[in-house]
């Protein structure tokens, strides 16, 4: 610790900034998210309409039975929308603590843990809905399913390989952040606790 | 840890406080607290020289080693 220290104030206060637009930047994010995977995967367009299911339904040329496809349809749009989402919530509390001006702090080293863990779940995902198109497939019964579905709820699902590529590049850089935010919050203890 | 801070009695020894000592070597009182309550994890040679200077004391005055017990978990 140094004797008589200063803090420094500009980039204290960046810092702060930068913390404060990133929330901001997320919760858009999320609110986006959640209307544009979620809300128009249920009722296509609510603006122009369609603000009921069995009315999206008509609009693809669909029958049948309705309230078992939307059981199917609001499953798959939760299993599509809730990663992403956690992942906006768990990018906007990193941020959130860059906002009350502490970077070196437990909580994103957590957060950013969870963004790696959740990376990798995805790419898992993509994986699996990768391989169900390819000459191994079906490696589960669900999804060739929900790659039907996805034909025409217009989910942004890409079954490429290269979407699980940049998924598992995203994990593996957030899991070297975590281990290297450890390692810095580490020294900074060490730091502080010298006289 | 190993090493064991003596400063309290250093500083007992002179009748001398903590605020004064903070002052006289220009180090926060809130450090030298870190440093007597045996909190530290490091020490600057710098700060050492400043408390030895005003002390009139060796660095062995104030730091001491006291061998510890292996565990009897391992």
């Amino acid at each position: 610790m140094e004797t008589k220290s200063t803090p420094n104030k500009p980039i204290d206060q960046r810092i702060r900034t930068i913390g404060s637009i990133g929330q901001g930047i997320c919760t858009a994010g999320m609110i986006w998210w959640f209307y544009d995977m979620f809300i128009q995967s249920l009722f296509y367009n609510p603006f122009q309409g369609t603000y009921s299911f069995s009315k999206t339904m008509e609009s693809y040329g669909i029958s049948g039975d309705i309230p078992g496809i939307f059981n199917m349809v609001f499953t798959v749009a939760v299993f599509m929308t809730m990663p992403v989402m956690l992942l906006f919530w768990l990018v906007r509390k990193a941020f959130g603590e860059f906002a009350k001006g502490s970077i070196l702090s437990p909580v994103i080293a957590r957060t950013i843990l969870g963004v790696a863990l959740i990376s990798f779940s995805v790419a898992a995902f993509k994986l699996l809905y990768w391989a169900s198109e390819s000459p191994f497939r079906p490696l589960s019964p669900l999804l060739p399913t929900m790659k039907s579905l996805n034909s025409f709820l217009h989910i942004q699902t890409s079954g490429s390989l290269l979407s699980v590529f940049e998924w598992l590049l995203i994990g593996v850089v957030c899991l070297s952040l975590y281990w290297g935010i450890r390692q810095a919050i580490a020294l900074k203890e060490e730091n502080d606790l010298t006289v | 840890m190993a090493i064991i801070i003596r400063l309290d009695v250093a500083l007992a020894q002179r009748k001398m406080s903590l605020t004064e000592l903070a002052e006289a070597v220009d180090i926060t009182l809130a450090n030298l607290s870190i440093l007597k309550t045996g909190k530290a994890k490091a020490i600057r040679f710098s700060t050492l020289e400043a408390i030895c200077k005003h002390l009139g004391c060796q660095p062995g005055d104030i730091l001491e080693y006291y061998p510890e017990e292996p565990s009897k978990s391992r």
